[in-house]
């Protein structure tokens, strides 16, 4: 998949809301001129990217995470003071259904996890090569 | 030996629960999330007729390969003699029955340990055809700080005090250390492995470390100066080796420039490579040679399962000196298991 192939996708299925659509364009040009590189964007990235609102952006990134154009992967990571932990997808279930947040290292669970836990986006299947 | 106190007693030593979960998924194990749950899980399947001899087999396998490899701050010599050193030790160090040895492998309970040594003290010898293996405990002083919730002080405290930003416990107590000496004869090589990355400072580890090479020597004295430990093997070139080889991910760099620069990166994931950042890669293509002084590299468990860390942590004073840079220790990270630690060895040697 290239760029302009990934850009038609996205005005068909997209062709009632022109804001994603403008939106989509810019992130998707970004995303092939770096997909040789290892992709880290924040959620605040993306709405810098896009140029749009955060409303429209995070429609954007569902679809971008979703099947149709897997462009994305939206991961988790906890960060305390200035450590960072990628989180395992199992993880995220767990804290999602039991509502405790195991601390990867210590292994017990971390207080007020939801103020210390991030979402970024990493490249999705449709970006590797 | 009791599993679960095996188990309870890899959490109260400090050991990364992520690491536990590797080490039982290289033995084929189910841990579950966190400590709680996972002590749990085990204890249940104990009870199972079906997987009780995995897990108590599995879990003391665990055990003991976390007590000799798992994380630990390394300093190698080459001896000159080593099957000599080997007999000497063999001698000397004799396994202490009056106080660590008492619960070894376990770690004492907290009044015990209280009253035990702060020096390291031989615990447990092996002897193999190829070499001796010595452990030896002793007993630590930490000083944890953990935020606490901003509203665990009492109202009378904040009327008195006002009202503060954060607050912050302070813990002090006392842990026990598992240190590891291995004499190689047919390799002629000496090493120290030193347990506490993570719980101490590095100063703290290499202090402990200086104090056990001294007593180390002591027992040598009679064999003459020869056979002492010293010049112990320089890990500095091998700093730019590792950043130049293309397998693995650099995780952490530490460089100066020849504009006055000091560099410290490191990526935010262990998946990533520090070498693809792309602020990095851009100036590292133009602005010639690195003059890295300290690294990190990190590859997959040869095992499939986890990944493994090799830290050369060099210091910017060593760049400054008139003679060699020297960096004579290497941290050695998160092997669960002999195959991720020989696998980092082969790395680094």
């Amino acid at each position: 998949m290239n760029a302009e192939s990934a850009i038609h996708k996205l005005a068909i299925d997209w062709a009632s809301d022109k804001d994603v659509q403008a939106a989509g364009e810019a992130l998707i040009r970004y995303l092939f001129s770096e997909r040789s590189g290892q992709l880290h964007l924040s959620f605040r990235r993306l709405i810098e990217i896009s140029n749009s609102s955060p409303g429209v952006t995070f429609r954007l990134a569902q679809y971008l995470t979703g099947e149709t154009l897997p462009l994305l992967k939206q991961r988790f990571e906890l960060i305390l003071d200035d450590d960072v932990w990628e989180l395992e997808d199992h993880q995220v279930r767990f804290a999602a259904v039991h509502g405790q947040l195991m601390h990867p290292d210590t292994g017990t669970p971390v207080p007020h996890y939801k103020e210390h836990v991030f979402p970024f986006y990493e490249k999705g299947d449709g970006l590797v090569d | 030996m009791n599993t679960i106190a095996l188990t309870e007693a890899l959490q109260e030593r400090g050991i990364s629960f992520t690491l536990f979960s590797y080490a039982m998924k290289q033995n084929n194990l189910a841990p579950s999330q966190g400590w709680d749950l996972t002590i749990a899980r085990i204890t249940s399947e104990l009870a199972n007729p079906k997987s009780s001899a995995a897990y108590e087999n599995g879990i003391k396998r665990i055990y003991s390969d976390l007590m000799y490899y798992g994380s630990k701050v390394v300093r190698f010599y080459i001896s000159k003699d080593a099957a000599k050193v080997r007999a000497l030790l063999d001698k000397h160090m004799v396994p202490d029955t009056q106080s660590f040895g008492k619960s070894f492998p376990l770690p004492l309970p907290g009044p015990q340990l209280r009253k035990s040594s702060v020096n390291p003290t031989c615990v447990f010898t092996q002897s193999l055809k190829s070499g001796s293996t010595y452990i030896l405990c002793s007993r630590q002083f930490l000083i944890e700080r953990e935020k606490l919730p901003d509203d665990s002080l009492e109202p009378q405290v904040v009327k008195d005090y006002g009202d503060f930003d954060e607050v912050i416990g302070i813990r002090k107590r006392w842990i026990q250390l598992f240190d590891v000496v291995l004499v190689n004869d047919k390799t002629g090589v000496i090493e120290l492995r030193m347990d506490g990355y993570g719980r101490q400072s590095l100063a703290d580890i290499e202090k402990r470390l200086e104090w056990l090479v001294s007593a180390v020597n002591a027992q040598l004295a009679g064999l003459g100066k020869a056979y002492q430990l010293k010049g112990s093997i320089n890990f500095f070139p091998k700093i730019a080796e590792l950043y130049d080889a293309a397998d693995g991910r650099i995780s952490e760099l530490e460089h100066a420039t020849d504009t006055a620069g000091i560099h410290k990166g490191k990526t935010r994931k262990k998946k990533a490579d520090f070498r693809e950042d792309s602020f990095h890669s851009a100036a590292a293509s133009t602005a010639g040679t690195l003059h890295a002084y300290a690294v990190s590299k990190c590859w997959d468990s040869p095992t499939g399962v986890g990944y493994i860390d090799l830290k050369l942590p060099g210091t910017l004073r060593s760049m400054a000196t008139t003679s060699t840079p020297v960096v004579d220790v290497a941290c050695i990270l998160n092997c669960a298991s002999e195959t991720d630690y020989s696998f980092v060895l082969s790395k680094l040697l």
